[in-house]
């Protein structure tokens, strides 16, 4: 075979070689079907490598035999063929190509399906909605695009990951996160701070059974497909981008007392200070010298910058195609000394060998490097950034105060190590000797190697490597207040995952309608964490200090874990005349996470999708332009746990007398097995009148083997162990609206939206019981209640007569004895019900704005954060919210505010609504247009552009950020507000 | 070309199927202990758990909770729930404790249960025998304790009801989810049946473990002392007033004493001195005089207790003091000029608490062995070795059982010796009857302050306990208040019994409706 096709080649050389003698200058123009020009048309005469392209304006050269055929190719639009016949001129009208234009979706393993063929649920967000966004995380771009996808950035810090959640929460102790899966292989979900977002070309969502059973043991809660860029046109295409923003908080926070408030209440709290000599001339000298320091200002910046770059190079020849970019991403946080520098490069090369084989190579690698703000971590530490802004005393101030010699303020000296006022060291010393530098190299590998031995079957082994190498560095440098153990510490930490995956699969068609598709594969994943430290202290010089100069050594610390997977799977498609779709998947998972009884689930889907527009009937009727009926029922596993859950244990404790200690660290669990789902779902697109898509999708899912750590009466020497038991059911629609508004040449609007409306409901519990209480945390499981619906004390207000707090019993009594047994459902819920989204893009000839805004409804939050700001207890330490002046004082005060010393408790009173809409991302650009750039000779694009993240916020919620996904919160980094300014060359 | 297929295809498949059998790194599975090596690790490690038991908050909690403190200007809160009895049902530290004490349980009964099957397993030499037999002893002695630890904190005094609620009784290793093997609680009775049956058993099995001074192991005179107590707080004194005065009498812990200082000697000075000297070793180094045990600690592997001081004295690097918790004006009005614990165990110093500030005498009785922390930090973590039993106690123990026993003779002997080993120059006039009883409770404040005995014995008396006077009204929080300095405690309190941790009862069913009255 090999040698018929060299000689097959020989010949098509001679024959290239013999025409020469008869070229001809060929040129002319490529326009659409609307007359206007098209750029970037390949012009390539058929059976050889030499062509051309079109230009800006559509016009292309060529040198061809007269007897030679043009072919004019563009993707997405219908490829033309024209004989030359001797003629000079050869002007083309391409149309676009209806059927390519369709969007394809990979769904799971082997080829391409297009949508309209999809059995299962599948929403596709396209790179637009990722490029230039101004955070490291592309998840964030997520937020409000598909519906029944909940996506929350918990936090500001510029290396925060988003979580996801789909199609509410399937189960308590294991993982809710999706599977994610980049290029084919699965991945953490770290590839969003890994990714650069313009590498993006798409992200698939796969929501039901059908689509996601062929995952099998980890895609409970759905499936995140993530596909990067591949080069698509035979021109070259450089592009370059740059942009630069500034962050601030994005937040409306609690007043707090100023400087005369705080005086006012700290006497009200205590009426003896009235008469206290020294608080009394503390209290004139810092009012009468207007001392009322703005601390905020003073720890969070308002101003941090984020500069990022992208350059990339795509294209494609008839035997491959590339796409290589390198972007670097360097952003501050809002808090002192948390940033993120990124740069990356990634390389996509697909080469096309020979007729039979095809291989390829993604690769993409990662420097990340990133500090988070100290003590940033720590809730209720006085030194958290956040709470030193909120808490610090408004008299107080970080400077030396110089007086005369009568005692008169003169102005503020230097800056004090430590803040005398508050009993605090500066935040800002801590911090300076205590650096601490955090490190990322990460690579992401995809290689494939796909060969067709006959017509219809593929073979297609894929290997990947997902892995990254982490150091942290930190020092305890030797300060001048001498506070410190001075210390060096080394991390090093690697983890790898290798998957490898092979599939066969085989297509064929029986008579002219009936096409069948079988996928038969095997996967096996193994993952290995090693993490590995050493610290030494007792250094005395800050330029002699590294982690082998200290006198004293600790003993290093190490970890190690592993887990790995087998897994067997199958697919069947069979489709009749492109109108009625099968789809039959089942898969076999083993994990070592599970007890040694249980270690291998199988999984399976059956789903089916009606093309009802292609039945006669309906062909004829106008207004509906497409019409699909989706049906599907299946079963996926989870398998989110730690490792070795399973396992009796013992492990070491301290040394006693010197010797070795063993003591019982966990209880023996074989029958440890895998949580499934088994969801059933609904599902019809259409499109009306040519002007509105509707997608309403509708599902029913059921956990089992629900993965709970089952308490244990103290009794047997433990809290508790895991165990499959306990059941959940989430049901609920999504609904995608689109509406072309308006479709000219010159202007469109369009307008989406996504909603979704999630009920959960645990449907059974251990022990038979049917509710349990999760003691001090306000969460109780109760059969046919939702998950994370708060369960607290009813707290109703303060009593006029008495200033004593007054809560609701059970029996709906009123008492003011505060106990946690009358804690009842208060109906809301930690987890959204519902989410929504809205996407506006218009445009209007080069100037484009689009604006995204997305929402949950129903999420309620504890506020941690008030439980110290409004407590009389803490006030002689602690700022308190201005609203604190509204204390009750005596008899007959109508107030909130309970009387000065009154414990307060963790009790509805401090449950907000942190529902919220946020105008997640404005974009507005502008194409510099076309005629500029045919003047410069080389720029086939230039476009500059604005973006705003976070713009806006509604919500009622008090504290800093209300999307912070928690059942709680206090000292949380919130989220920040970002405005930038981008260009983007295209060349 | 199909060959070349064929090849790579059952190479991949072959080389990737990878093995689901995963055991962590570094740690042992529980069904394999094989070797009385691995018992004896087992072993050591319960007096990690006895450690732990007897240090941190299940220490001072109960000293902020009874009459000896007032909190400070500055306490921030620290241990506030505790000083203005406002613990619920869901305080962690009772959750704590119970959780600790039957893991110790649990752990001891499976050091029991992996030592039956290993003698079953493996001939064992006579002294492996021994060994083992030790080990028995051990973890009978450390059921006893855990369960009297409880039964002092979650149930009734033995004296005012017998046949109240007391405790759960666990006697075999079975952690299960089936909650219906769970137990519910005894009676007090019975508890304390249990505690002494396995203490019982510990006495013989550690017969011929020796006491020493300081020992870091039990010893058989550490199961005597323990009896003691443990009669003493069920009310049994004839046991009490003989186990105690046999450790007295046995004279293996001397008092560290001014009985023996000659004040018209030259060097009378010098002798004084010497005595204070030895006796702040006590806490200062650790020395380990007067106690029948004093557990292991060394900071170099950093196996250290936690500190059993509650904030008492908080000196930071710049030499200010802002202790949480200051110790009322009664407290010090006992101790007189001429008593050493007076002297060495209390400091006055100048409190600043922001713009408060005020002068207080503090209680710097455990300023921490430095040698159990950073040596480069200048400021002390109050970290001391752990003193489960301290010959004073027993000497206590002693006169409060006579005295109980209508004997004030005896009484009178074993409480004036320790008031003569701490007071210089004593010249001693026996009281008895009521007097010397009260005398007795006083001594036991001021030897035993800070060491986790006074909430129990205030439950044991069955009085209640009325705060009173601050030292300095200026430096205490809410002064005057009910609340804090003034609080006025009841017996009738239904706080005095700890609430059963609400995980417990949502968790096991026999239990569930056995909770403390009032929670």
């Amino acid at each position: 075979m090999r040698k018929v096709k060299f000689f097959l080649t020989v010949l098509s050389l001679l024959a290239v070689s013999f025409a020469w003698a008869q070229n001809i200058a060929v040129k002319g123009t490529v326009t659409d079907q609307n007359g206007d020009p098209v750029p970037g048309v390949t012009v390539l005469l058929q059976g050889s490598t030499n062509g051309t392209s079109t230009d800006v304006d559509g016009n292309y050269g060529i040198t061809v035999p007269s007897n030679g055929t043009l072919v004019f190719s563009l993707v997405g639009m219908k490829t033309v063929s024209v004989p030359v016949n001797n003629k000079a001129q050869i002007n083309v009208v391409m149309e676009e190509d209806a059927v390519l234009l369709e969007d394809v979706v990979v769904l799971g393993y082997g080829s391409a399906k297009k949508i309209s063929s999809v059995v299962g649920a599948a929403t596709t967000v396209k790179k637009q909605v990722f490029q230039n966004r101004p955070v490291a995380s592309a998840g964030d771009a997520l937020q409000g695009q598909v519906a029944g996808l909940q996506v929350f950035t918990s936090s500001g810090e510029p290396s925060a990951t988003v979580s996801m959640r789909l199609r509410g929460v399937n189960s308590i102790n294991a993982s809710n996160t999706p599977l994610f899966i980049l290029d084919g292989s699965p991945v953490s979900s770290s590839v969003f701070t890994t990714l650069s977002s313009n590498d993006i070309e798409n992200i698939t969502v796969l929501k039901d059974a059908s689509s996601t059973a062929i995952y099998g043991s980890r895609a409970a809660n759905g499936v995140v497909y993530i596909t990067t860029k591949k080069g698509a046109s035979e021109k070259p295409t450089v592009k370059v981008s740059a942009q630069y923003g500034v962050s601030s908080v994005a937040s409306n926070p609690a007043e707090m007392c100023n400087t005369e408030q705080y005086f006012q209440l700290r006497e009200m709290i205590d009426p003896a200070l009235k008469t206290n000599a020294q608080f009394q001339e503390l209290k004139r000298f810092r009012i009468e010298n207007d001392f009322n320091f703005d601390w905020r200002g003073w720890i969070l910046n308002e101003s941090a910058p984020t500069v990022s770059g992208d350059l990339s190079i795509a294209g494609r020849t008839e035997k491959m195609d590339y796409y290589v970019s390198f972007s670097a991403f360097d952003q501050k946080g809002v808090e002192p000394e948390s940033m993120l520098t990124r740069y990356g490069v990634r390389s996509n090369i697909n080469s096309k060998v020979t007729d039979w084989l095809k291989v390829g190579l993604n690769l993409g690698l990662t420097y990340q490097e990133t500090s988070t703000a100290g003590y940033s971590g720590t809730g209720n530490s006085w030194y958290n950034p956040m709470n030193i802004a909120d808490w610090s005393l408004p008299y107080a101030v970080p400077y030396d105060i110089l007086t005369d010699n009568a005692g008169n303020f003169t102005g503020f000296g230097a800056e004090q190590d430590y803040i005398e006022d508050m009993g605090l060291y500066n935040y800002f010393y801590l911090i300076k000797w205590q650096p601490l530098t955090k490190d990322y190299v990460r690579l992401n590998g995809n290689t494939y190697q796909e060969i067709t031995p006959i017509k219809g079957l593929v073979i297609r082994a894929a290997q990947a490597i997902e892995a990254f190498d982490y150091r942290a560095s930190s020092k305890v440098l030797t300060d001048p207040r001498k506070l410190f153990t001075t210390s060096a510490t080394e991390n090093f930490t690697r983890d790898y995952t290798l998957t490898s995956t092979n599939t066969a699969e085989y297509k064929f068609t029986i008579g002219e309608k009936h096409n069948v598709v079988v996928l038969a594969g095997h996967e096996s994943i193994i993952n290995q964490y090693e993490a590995f430290q050493a610290k030494s202290s007792g250094m005395s010089d800050n330029r002699v200090n590294n982690v082998n100069q200290g006198t004293k050594f600790e003993q290093p610390s190490y970890s190690f874990s592993e887990k790995a997977y087998n897994s067997y799977f199958a697919r069947l498609n069979y489709d009749f005349s492109d109108k009625y779709f099968f789809e039959a998947t089942y898969r076999k998972d083993g994990s070592s996470l599970f007890g040694k009884n249980k270690r291998y689930a199988d999984f399976y889907s059956v789903g089916a999708n009606w093309n009802a527009k292609r039945e006669s009937f309906l062909e004829d009727v106008e207004w509906l332009n497409k019409l699909n009926v989706r049906l599907s029922y299946g079963t996926t596993g989870n398998s989110g746990i730690s490792e070795y859950l399973a396992n009796g244990l013992i492990g070491s404790s301290s040394q006693y007398d010197g010797k070795e200690t063993w003591g019982l660290s966990q209880v023996e669990n074989p029958d440890l097995t895998w949580e499934t789902v088994e969801s059933t779902n609904i599902g019809i697109n259409a499109r009306l009148f040519d002007f509105v898509d509707v997608e309403v999708e509708l599902y029913n899912k059921n956990t089992k083997d629900m993965l709970m750590e089952i308490p244990y009466s103290y009794a047997t020497g433990f809290s508790g162990g895991w165990g499959n038991i306990g059941n959940m059911n989430n049901k609920g629609v999504d609904v995608t609206l689109g509406f072309n508004v308006i479709s000219t040449k010159d202007m469109t609007f369009n307008v989406s939206g996504t909603f979704n409306y999630n009920k959960n409901e645990i449907t059974k519990l251990f022990g038979g019981r049917d509710e349990f209480v999760v003691a001090n945390t306000g969460i109780k499981y109760q059969v046919g209640k939702p998950l994370g619906e708060f369960y607290y004390t009813r707290w109703i207000g303060v009593d006029p007569a008495t200033g004593k707090q007054l809560w609701l019993d059970k029996d709906d009594n009123v008492t003011n004895v505060f106990s946690e047994d009358d804690a009842v459902f208060t109906g809301k819920q930690r987890y959204a019900p519902v989410a929504a989204g809205l996407q506006l893009d218009f445009a209007w000839k080069n100037l484009s704005v689009s604006a995204n805004f997305s929402g949950v409804f129903g999420k309620w939050t504890i506020s941690n954060t008030r439980y110290f700001i409004e407590n009389s207890n803490f006030a002689a330490d602690q700022n308190q919210s201005a609203a604190m002046l509204n204390m009750w004082q005596k008899p007959g005060d109508i107030t909130t505010i309970p009387a000065a010393g009154e414990a307060i408790e963790f009790d509805t009173h401090l449950l907000e609504n942190a529902s919220f809409v946020r105008l997640k991302n404005l974009q507005v650009s502008y194409n510099l247009p076309k005629t500029w750039m045919k003047k410069t000779g080389f720029l086939t694009g230039a476009r500059v552009y604005a973006i705003g993240r976070n713009l806006l916020t509604f919500t009622e919620y008090t504290g800093y950020d209300p999307e912070v996904d928690s059942n709680l919160q206090l000292g949380n980094y919130p989220n920040s507000k970002q405005f930038s300014f981008g260009v983007e060359l295209t060349f | 070309m199909k060959k070349l297929i064929f090849t790579l295809l059952s190479v991949i498949l072959l080389a990737t199927s990878c093995s689901l059998e995963k055991m962590p790194s570094g740690v042992v599975n529980s069904n394999d202990v094989q070797s009385i090596d691995d018992v004896a690790k087992l072993r050591n490690y319960l007096y990690i758990r006895l450690r732990g038991m007897y240090s941190g908050s299940y220490i001072y909690s109960g000293e902020l909770m009874s009459d000896l403190f007032h909190a400070s200007a500055g306490y921030g809160n620290r241990g506030g729930v505790h000083h203005k009895w406002q613990w619920t049902s869901t305080e962690s530290l009772a959750e704590g404790l119970w959780g600790h004490a039957y893991f110790t349980n649990a752990s001891a009964n499976f050091l029991i249960q992996e030592m039956d099957k290993l003698a079953e397993k493996i001939e064992l030499t006579d002294a492996e025998k021994a060994q083992m037999d030790m080990y028995y002893g051990e973890a009978y002695f450390m059921k006893a304790a855990a369960m009297f630890e409880l039964v002092k904190m979650f149930a009734e005094p033995y004296t005012k009801n017998p046949q109240a609620l007391g405790v759960m009784l666990v006697d075999t290793y079975n952690p299960t989810s089936d909650d219906s093997t769970y137990p519910g609680r005894s009676t007090v009775a019975e508890t304390y049946e249990f505690i002494e049956k396995y203490l019982g058993m510990a006495a013989t099995k550690l017969a011929s473990v020796a006491g020493a001074k300081a020992s870091m192991f039990l010893t058989t005179d550490a199961v005597t002392a323990m009896q003691a107590r443990v009669a003493l707080y069920k009310g049994d004194y004839q046991t009490a007033a003989t186990k105690a005065a046999s450790l007295v009498d046995g004279g293996k812990y001397p008092l560290i004493s001014f009985e023996n200082v000659d004040l018209t000697a030259a060097n009378a000075q010098e002798q004084v001195s010497a005595v204070v000297e030895d006796f702040s070793e006590l806490w200062t180094n650790d020395s380990g005089e007067e106690c029948i045990m004093q557990l292991y600690a060394d900071y170099a592997v950093s196996s250290v207790p936690s500190s059993i001081d509650g904030g008492y004295v908080s000196m930071n690097a710049n030499g200010i003091y802002a202790p949480d918790y200051i110790p009322e004006q009664w407290i010090i009005d006992m101790y007189s000029g001429e008593d050493i614990r007076g002297a060495v165990w209390f400091e006055e110093h100048t409190l600043t608490y922001q713009s408060l500030t005020g002068k207080a005498v503090i209680l710097t009785k455990f300023p921490g062995n430095r040698s159990l922390q950073d040596p480069t930090v200048t400021t002390s973590s109050h970290i001391q070795k752990i003193k489960p039993f301290r010959i004073a106690e027993q000497y206590l123990i002693a006169a409060e059982a006579y005295s109980a026993l209508g004997n004030d003779e005896a009484a009178y002997n074993y409480y004036s010796k320790l008031v003569a080993a701490r007071t210089l120059g004593f010249q001693g006039k026996a009281i008895a009857g009521d007097v010397l009883k009260k005398a007795i409770k006083d001594e036991r404040v001021k030897e035993l302050i800070g060491e986790g005995f006074r909430f129990y014995d205030l439950k044991r008396y069955g009085e209640g306990f009325v705060r009173s006077a601050a030292q300095n009204t200026d430096i205490i929080t809410g002064a005057g208040s009910e609340l804090t300095e003034l609080m006025n405690c009841s017996a009738s309190n239904f706080r005095w019994l700890w609430p059963i941790p609400q995980a417990e009862i949502d968790s096991n069913p026999q239990i569930s409706e056995q909770q403390n009255p009032g929670y």
